[in-house]
């Protein structure tokens, strides 16, 4: 066996080497960021069902109507901590609500979760929507 | 590959004591092969504790959908809920006038009051349990779970904390998963919070 073949075969070796820690770091990330999705799904679940409670009564006088979007500001969140201290996830809830019908009366609501994903060095900003239609109670 | 100890010995046929590895070749070949172990024990015992954390992760992230899921469903379809606590297999309901926060729920489905379904955390074991009125149906749906104090609790709209149950309670979910240090993996932790809203 001469040196090159060493050499190439050690240098094909750390290449396999290299993809399988590849592969485990890269699962290990995506557990991390399907954990985080599930979070800011969750949270933007909480926005879209605290809407739900808003009253929205037309048939009483005078109507009752909280489903307006300055009920709903801006919402920073918090989706994870990390067990070690450091690392705090934020998100943060915007909440649009727009008419869609007015015979009948019908209003979508919808919520975007905005959060950050670091992985390497290149941070990711990601969004979690959800979007429901709403018709006074 | 053609193997050097074959050539030499049909270069010289006469010399038979050649006819095996030099110490420097085995000493080289033998640094070659621990080097080629070591790399493969090394990504082995990297991929277990890869494999570890996410198995964490993942616990929390199943336990959490589980929860939610069903949960969502329940509340969205049920006549009434309530908070209280759950002490030695009996639920008791928080009075009113009391901030509506606590470690345990009971969902009514429908008017029958003696038919339920009840969520609580037992401190002893950090574990999350779904039961029903009927017997035998408790089971286990969620581990390591840390805040056994405000799991639920009901708000209004705007999330402030209730003293009343109202037609529109807000009921807030809060679960923390906590994973201790274990096998060299460092803590993790990990925390999901919703709501749900009676339709």
């Amino acid at each position: 066996m001469t040196l090159a073949e060493v050499v190439v075969a050690m240098a094909i070796a750390s290449l396999t080497v290299l993809s399988l820690v590849g592969g485990y770091t890269f699962s290990t990330v995506s557990a991390e960021k399907a954990g985080l999705a599930l979070a800011a799904n969750t949270r933007a679940l909480e926005r879209l069902e605290d809407t739900h409670a808003a009253i929205w009564n037309v048939s009483s006088w005078p109507v009752v109507d909280q489903l307006v979007a300055t009920n709903f500001p801006a919402k920073p969140v918090i989706l994870d901590l990390s067990g070690q201290g450091a690392g705090v996830t934020y998100g943060t809830n915007y909440t649009t609500i727009t008419q869609v019908s007015l015979t009948p009366q019908l209003r979508r609501v919808r919520v975007d979760c905005v959060w950050q994903f670091r992985a390497g060095r290149v941070p990711l900003l990601l969004t979690n929507t959800v979007e429901t239609l709403r018709g006074p109670d | 590959m053609k193997p050097s100890i074959g050539c030499r010995f049909h270069d010289r046929p006469g010399h038979s004591g050649e006819l095996a590895f030099t110490l420097t070749e085995l000493m080289v070949s033998v640094s070659i092969f621990i080097l080629l172990v070591g790399g493969v024990v090394s990504t082995h015992l990297f991929g277990l504790r890869m494999f570890q954390i996410q198995e964490t992760k993942l616990n929390a992230s199943a336990g959490a959908r589980r929860i939610v899921g069903v949960l969502m469903d329940e509340i969205h379809s049920c006549d009434t809920f309530q908070i209280g606590t759950f002490t030695n297999g009996i639920f008791t309901g928080l009075p009113l006038g009391a901030p509506q926060v606590g470690p345990a729920l009971i969902v009514y489905p429908t008017t029958n009051a003696s038919s339920f379904v009840m969520y609580f955390v037992n401190p002893a074991d950090q574990k999350f349990r779904r039961g029903t009125s009927v017997p035998g149906t408790t089971r286990v749906v969620a581990q390591s779970v840390t805040n056994a104090t405000d799991l639920f609790r009901a708000q209004d709209y705007q999330g402030n904390l209730l003293t009343n149950m109202q037609n529109n309670t807000v009921l807030h979910l809060k679960l923390e998963f906590y994973q201790a240090v274990r096998f060299g993996v460092p803590p993790d932790y990990y925390k999901l919070e919703t709501s749900a809203t009676r339709r």
